[in-house]
């Protein structure tokens, strides 16, 4: 491979020891292992929010410093804030999702360290970025929609980093995530890596808890994939995937509802009701419950369809919004296993 | 690996962080693009072939240096200066996850590793496991290639690896054939000070470059 000028071969290399050598050794080695688009591109995303994060803080020091100045020099103040607007005030930071709803207290702070950035108390619709962390003191929880659709909640004391707008890393506690959105089905998975195993999801509601021994991903609806060294494994609904802290792995029959879920409903954003369906209603709230739909009459049922609720539940909770909404429609419930039953309300006494 | 000061890497270095800390965002796409990759590799070499923590950890390596980017002083490589990150944050990353680092002791990163090494192949006569031998050269050359400036390692993965013409390397990189030309010596030149300072200590025998003494003294 010494050709110097291959377009017209009229110019060669002088021959080059050295270059053989390295031809013979390069050639034998190959390229350098290339890294996966995807991994590149979120990694890109993450650190550049964090420069411009930087940049802007620098930006704002400068700004403050110049107003300063101009002040003492009694000077107009329009200084700073012309510097203020030609750098454009701060740069955007990526944001991953927002805080739908908390109970007690939930904190972030950045997850590299190294910032003076102190841990701040969240509080509903703040906004979670990358590269932050988020957690939830012992008796909290917190409930974040991500930019991708999904709805992630967190349990007591869990902390989880958020590495891009689609992949979460659980350092302790518990996450469940559901990817139905307000508009549907996220088209884009998320991805919940932890030290024993990444679970990706595949348009499905699922919980993965960590403790200090083992991970357990419990699917409640669709599948999830978990990825571990060892390879990949597949997670359906009603089981529960159990790896231990040594690689090994069991599972076990778990249903859809029960004690287990509970916290789960403690935090369960509420469905916007102005112009929804009873239908729709109650199909939200079987899935958020773990439950099946029926009803006590076909006449019921397709009556439900035809009725169109207004109002709010915002603030409710699962069991709050049933009792609120049936009434009003002549209608009451009662839920026998995991089945949510559907019937007309009682006539009043007639006097 | 201590750059020359004044060295084209080093000025190049320095004025990228310039760029950066003023806000350019094409120098940040700069400095991902050039120093990205080769972190990548370096995190990953170092947890046991994990690509997730590998990635976890480039990503708060990275964020990190750069809340410390104005402390950079082009004393070291930008990029030897950002392993030094990455180190810490792979210590944080076992730390955090109770595991224990691989038993990977890698050439780079130990004399004693090397002076063992070297005793045992003295003492056998033997060298090491070829195919183990071989996986480890084609590291350690990307290593090397990972220590250079990017437009060096490039050219020469263009030139040896995919076969490219000088007048294609050229092109790709917006200069003169001759220009081209002058970049690939003083590339291949770097490149051997770089693999020979990685395998100086005989862990590559003679027979696999052809002549060790004859590698150092071209």
């Amino acid at each position: 491979m010494n050709d110097f000028d291959q377009g017209n071969g009229s110019t060669r290399e002088p021959p080059d020891p050295l270059s053989d050598r390295i031809d013979a050794l390069l050639r034998a080695t190959g390229r350098r292992p290339a890294v996966a688009p995807d991994r590149a591109e979120r990694v890109h995303a993450a650190v550049r929010a964090h420069w411009q994060a930087e940049v802007g803080r620098r930006v704002r020091r400068r700004t403050v410093w110049a107003a300063a100045l101009a002040a003492a020099a009694t000077v107009v103040v329009a200084f700073g804030l012309g510097a203020w607007r030609r750098a454009g005030g701060p740069p955007s930071v990526a944001t991953a999702g927002r805080v739908e709803i908390i109970v007690a207290s939930a904190w972030s702070e950045p997850a590299s360290g190294g910032s003076s950035v102190p841990r701040a108390a969240l509080r509903p619709g703040d906004d979670i970025e990358v590269g932050w962390e988020v957690g939830t003191d012992d008796e909290a929880r917190l409930a974040v929609r991500l930019t991708t659709g999904h709805s992630v909640r967190l349990d007591g004391g869990t902390r989880v980093r958020v590495l891009s707008e689609r992949v979460l890393a659980l350092d302790r506690g518990a996450v469940y995530v559901d990817s139905r959105g307000p508009d549907g089905t996220a088209q884009e998975p998320v991805e919940i890596r932890t030290r024993l195993g990444s679970i990706r999801d595949t348009g499905t509601q699922f919980e993965a808890r960590l403790d200090g021994s083992s991970l357990r991903v419990r699917v409640r609806e669709g599948a999830v994939f978990v990825d571990r060294d060892e390879g990949r494994l597949e997670v359906s609904a009603g089981l529960e995937l159990e790896v231990s802290a040594d690689g090994r792995t069991s599972r076990s029959e778990r249903t859809a509802f029960g004690a287990e879920w509970s916290w789960i409903g403690e935090i369960t954003p509420m469905m916007e009701l102005e112009e929804r369906s009873l239908r729709e209603f109650l199909d939200w709230i079987v899935r958020e419950r773990g439950l099946r739909l029926a009803f006590e009459t076909d006449d019921l049922a397709s009556s439900a369809s035809g009725v169109v609720l207004s109002g709010s539940i915002q603030g409710m909770t699962l069991d709050q919004a049933l009792e609120s909404v049936l009434p009003t429609c002549r209608m009451r419930h009662r839920i026998d296993r995991d089945v949510l039953l559907v019937g007309p309300a009682d006539e009043p006494a007639s006097r | 690996m201590r750059v020359p000061e004044g060295s084209v890497q080093d000025v190049s270095d320095r004025s990228l962080v310039r760029r950066m800390l003023a806000g350019e965002g094409a120098a940040f796409d700069e400095f991902f693009e050039r120093h990205f990759p080769g972190l990548y590799r370096f995190a990953r070499t170092r947890l046991d072939g994990d690509a997730d923590a590998a990635e976890e950890v480039v990503q708060a390596a990275l964020c990190r240096a750069i809340s410390k980017l104005r402390t950079y002083r082009g004393e070291a490589a930008l990029f030897t200066w950002l392993c030094t990150f990455c180190r810490h944050e792979i210590s944080a990353f076992y730390r955090r996850s109770s595991r224990q680092p691989a038993t990977v002791d890698l050439v780079e990163d130990s004399q004693e590793v090397l002076g063992a090494l070297e005793s045992l192949w003295v003492l056998t006569g033997e060298s090491p496991d070829e195919a183990l031998r071989r996986g480890e050269i084609a590291r350690l050359v990307h290593v090397a290639l990972d220590r250079l400036p990017a437009r060096y390692a490039d050219a020469l993965e263009w030139k040896y690896v995919d076969g490219a013409s000088v007048k294609e390397i050229a092109a790709r990189l917006g200069l003169t054939a001759k220009a081209a030309e002058s970049l690939l010596v003083r590339a291949r030149v770097t490149f051997r000070e770089a693999f020979s300072t990685l395998t100086r200590p005989r862990l590559v025998p003679a027979s696999a470059l052809g002549s060790e003494a004859g590698w150092h003294d071209e």
